[in-house]
């Protein structure tokens, strides 16, 4: 409680509001004005048009909870493509990262390559690859022969998600392997050296010595993958837009299909504060256990 | 020694797997539209940048493109400067008014734009920030604004407090102080900024959507998702539209690998 000193107190002058009040007045315009307003409008009829819209109190709620199969199926594809995403992405990354440490003069190209898919935006990730998984699959089965491009990738309800997953995993591997040869790249040098000295090599090194300096870059990596994935919506969408029959729709699609394409703003809302919900209690999951008392990006 | 050479190669074999797509994109955006029926792996017989110069105006590349410029540079100057004042002073004063503060900014963290693009839209309606760049603007650097003041108030608490009051030692205070003598101290972690942000603002896809429906705001992906959506589409010029849109900033990446692998990881490990 040193912060609450009276001498700390007395130092907050007009200048202070001066620094701070420009990111707070546009914090207050265009994030809590318009999070009480949907908290508002969440519990109204509101269609996005209309201005005589009525206050119909739990009902949005009550019919979401009771009635809305395809908003609850939405988080099981949510939670589908989070599992796949997170442990995927890290475990290519994590790989990847270990056998690119030395990183001989090869290795800075594959470190490239690697991290390219990153700086593409999401219309161009999702198109190309309803290209590659669609028509061109179906062109090497003809090639090849092989059934492995004969699989639906896209157009078969039991694996469209998968694949959706496998895309973001192409897409986020190499900001995964940067973050994990930071942390390979921060053990101290003679640490190793010891461990050489004393007869460990290869894999006894791996995972006696390098290992438990990697669980933070690891725990950290996992709950970025969580809430990357969580957030997820342009690459999926523009992929797929949801489908086949929905079995890609995520819980943003399902969101944003209901509010923006039936015009049912105040239900879509609803759906909306219970997805925050769920956001606050994975964040507030992460503070406690990671400690931490930020969460980066 | 012979080991790791095989290693490596090994390794490259799979991050040539990651490139391949991007590689199948840019050779087939070259070819003719004839070609590309014909074979979807053969090289392109002549280069002929005929798709792009479709592209380009099919997608109207160059309005697209300033958008993105337009909004990408004036939200990451905006962000820089306020995000950096308000973390100084929430580093510097310690008072109960800056705790509040910074729980407002975490409360936006855990809050997305994601989970807010309803009443996004209402608002942006309100203020008559449909359709524009501004709208953009302000939602953008907002949706940036709490991880970027955490992110300066990681790297300011590492800056000696000696600094600022050697300041006022000269007569230096307030803006006087903080932009000629403070803010120049921050440029690492501006820079990692700016970085990530520009990526983020550069390739913003959900704000740009539920924000925009005139075609004269469009940002480059609205433009390419429209390219792809409304035209009968021919793959091979989608393709140049597509590597047309990824250019620049693979461009800049390449040009600037060190600063994006370093913006990377400390915007992920500090703090």
């Amino acid at each position: 409680m040193r912060w609450l000193k009276k001498s700390n107190v007395e130092r907050v002058d007009p200048g202070y509001f001066l620094f701070v009040a420009p990111l707070f007045a546009l914090f207050v315009a265009f994030f809590i004005f318009p999070a009480l307003r949907g908290l508002w409008l969440s519990f109204t009829d509101f269609d996005g048009i209309k201005s005589d819209y009525r206050f119909v109190g739990l009902d949005n709620y009550i019919r979401i909870i009771a009635r809305d199969k395809s908003y609850w199926a939405s988080y099981g594809n949510t939670i589908i493509f989070t599992l796949v995403f997170t442990l995927g992405v890290n475990a290519v990354a994590l790989t990847v990262a270990i056998l690119l440490d030395r990183g001989s003069r090869l290795d800075s190209v594959s470190r490239l390559f690697i991290f390219l898919p990153n700086v593409l935006n999401y219309v161009v990730i999702g198109t190309v690859w309803f290209f590659i998984l669609g028509k061109f699959s179906t062109y090497l089965a003809e090639l090849t022969g092989w059934g492995l491009f004969r699989i639906g990738w896209i157009s078969d309800p039991r694996i469209a998600i998968y694949s959706a997953a496998a895309v973001a995993i192409w897409n986020g591997t190499g900001w995964f392997m940067l973050i994990y040869l930071a942390a390979l790249q921060s053990i101290p040098g003679d640490v190793i050296e010891a461990a050489r000295v004393d007869g460990s090599a290869g894999l006894h090194t791996f995972y006696h010595i390098k290992l438990p300096f990697l669980w933070s870059a690891v725990s950290v990596s996992l709950f970025i993958g969580i809430t990357r994935a969580m957030k997820e919506f342009g690459l999926i969408y523009s992929m797929t837009g949801g489908g086949p029959g929905g079995a890609t729709q995520t819980v943003l699609i399902n969101i944003y299909d209901s509010s923006f394409s039936s015009m049912r703003y105040g239900y879509g809302i609803a759906k909306s504060m219970l997805l925050i919900l769920v956001l606050l209690t994975i964040g507030a999951l992460q503070m406690k256990l990671t400690g931490r008392k930020e969460i980066k990006e | 020694m012979k080991r790791s050479i095989i290693v490596s190669a090994a390794v490259f074999l799979l991050a040539f797997l990651f490139f391949s797509p991007i590689l199948l994109v840019l050779l087939n955006s070259l070819k003719s539209e004839k070609e590309f029926v014909a074979s979807f792996l053969a090289l392109p017989k002549a280069l002929d940048l005929g798709n792009y110069a479709a592209a380009m105006e099919k997608m109207r590349f160059l309005q697209a493109f300033w958008n993105t410029l337009v909004v990408t540079v004036l939200s990451l100057g905006l962000l820089v400067i306020l995000a950096s004042m308000t973390a100084y002073k929430l580093s510097r004063v310690r008072v109960l008014l800056s705790r509040v503060l910074a729980a407002v900014l975490l409360s936006s963290l855990l809050i997305p734009t994601q989970g807010l693009i309803v009443p996004i839209v209402v608002t942006a309606k309100d203020f008559g920030l449909l359709n524009s760049l501004a709208g953009l603007i302000l939602f953008e650097v907002v949706a940036m604004g709490s991880v970027t003041v955490f992110m300066y108030q990681g790297f300011l608490n590492s800056v000696p407090r000696e600094l600022d009051e050697s300041g006022y030692m000269d007569g230096a205070s307030g803006l006087r102080l903080f932009f000629p003598i403070i803010f120049p101290l921050l440029q690492p972690i501006t820079t990692s900024v700016l970085i990530l942000m520009g990526l983020a603002t550069w390739n913003n896809f959900l704000l740009p959507l539920i924000l925009v429906t005139d075609r004269n705001a469009f940002t480059l992906p609205l433009a390419l998702r429209a390219f792809f959506g409304t035209w009968e589409v021919e793959f091979t010029e989608y393709f140049a539209g597509a590597m047309l849109s990824s250019l620049p900033v693979m461009a800049l990446f390449l040009f600037a690998q060190k600063f994006f692998e370093r913006g990377i990881t400390a915007g992920a490990l500090k703090g």
